[in-house]
């Protein structure tokens, strides 16, 4: 890793742990518990996939109400979490695709880049 | 062996349900989620005019469950979960009534019923896994530890805070102690926590006269056949003095 590789590594750490802190301290002084989300998860895709889809809790805990069960265990489990995501199986209206059916969220059909670009 | 527990903190707790997501998945248990507890869903968190509370299992150190199971169905594991073995349960519904806190639910929608409620993940635990309500838990409310150190972590917090905390970990004592700690920051009462609870396990209360049972059994048929003996003896000799009278001089 070069030294500006290894800068940028540097600032995105600690970005992220300011972040971390500013949102414990937000949550700490406001009474509130401090909910730490799972680590932003990335799916390689499979041959011919135009990328990489990462999947955020952040982005996805606001739509649910803060509500776990809304997508735990279904259709997406959590010890063992849920793979071999394909687009068959969305475009049928299950996995992401069902709430990703163009009413409730935006539809797995369309817009490649939103979900393949890198953020979800 | 250790033994081990949870400390549920209510003050952090949201009222997500990752909980129940998560004891679901680990134990295979059917859909949909419930807001009650019942025999498919073991644990739920209810919302009690803001405030949280989960609902589960408390695995009593002495369970009355235990103590009360005909066959022997329920037992208390020397790590801390009480587990039970369905194939065994006769669907008698005796530990429902017998649990102080209203656990043991029952499958009212089988032919042949049983009961389910929390086994505390004792499959997970005994391969030195949290269970999976504190394995998901993303505010840290729901905790996992060795029961000793979780009823010192639980002293700390209420003496860090104690304008934030009720001044009491509940299940410290109550029913004789359980597995499984409570600490709120409204009164337990008004969350549907019972209160009023003995301090000395429930067992007890029965075990003064079951132990009793066989000392009186021996006792008491000693005394039966002791009177059977002098009655047979009396009879044996009216008989006799009878036969005796009757004979010819």
């Amino acid at each position: 890793m070069n030294t500006i590789a290894r800068r940028d590594a540097g600032i995105v750490v600690l970005v992220m742990l300011a972040m971390a802190l500013g949102r414990a301290l937000a949550s700490a002084a406001d009474g509130k518990p401090t909910v730490q989300l799972p680590a932003d998860r990335t799916f390689a895709g499979a041959e011919g996939s135009p990328g990489p889809v990462v999947f955020s809790h952040e982005t996805h805990v606001a739509f649910s109400d803060g509500r776990c069960v809304a997508c735990h265990p279904a259709p997406f489990r959590m010890l063992r979490p849920t793979g071999g995501f394909t687009h068959a199986e969305m475009d049928a209206g299950r996995q992401c695709g069902i709430c990703h059916d163009g009413k409730t969220a935006r539809s797995v059909k369309d817009d490649c880049d939103h979900c393949h670009g890198g953020g979800s | 062996m250790r033994t081990v527990g949870l400390l549920y903190d209510s003050t952090r707790c949201t009222g997500c349900g990752a909980c129940t997501a998560g004891c679901k998945e680990a134990n295979d248990l059917p859909l949909p989620i419930e807001e009650r507890t019942t025999a498919y869903t073991w644990t739920v968190v209810d919302d009690v005019a803001g405030a949280k509370m989960r609902r589960l299992c408390m695995h009593c150190l002495d369970p009355t469950c235990v103590s009360v199971c005909p066959v022997g169905a329920l037992e208390k594991t020397p790590a801390g979960p009480v587990v039970y073995d369905g194939t065994r349960c006769i669907g008698c519904r005796y530990c429902i009534m017998a649990c102080p806190f209203g656990v043991p639910k029952y499958q009212w929608d089988r032919a042949i019923p049983v009961v389910g409620k929390c086994i505390l993940c004792a499959g997970r635990v005994a391969k030195g896994l949290p269970t999976a309500c504190a394995s998901v838990c993303p505010t840290g409310a729901t905790l996992f530890g060795e029961r000793d150190a979780l009823v010192r972590e639980a002293h700390a917090r209420i003496a860090a805070a104690p304008d934030v905390y009720v001044d009491h970990v509940y299940g410290l004592t109550e029913a004789g102690g359980t597995s499984v700690l409570m600490l709120s920051g409204v009164p337990f009462e008004s969350l549907g926590m019972k209160t009023n609870l003995p301090k000395q396990p429930l067992p007890l209360l029965t075990w003064r006269v079951l132990s009793k049972i066989p000392s009186f059994v021996v006792v008491w048929g000693a005394c039966l056949f002791g009177v059977h003996w002098i009655t047979k003896r009396r009879d044996e000799v009216r008989a006799f003095e009878a036969a005796e009278r009757e004979k010819p001089r």
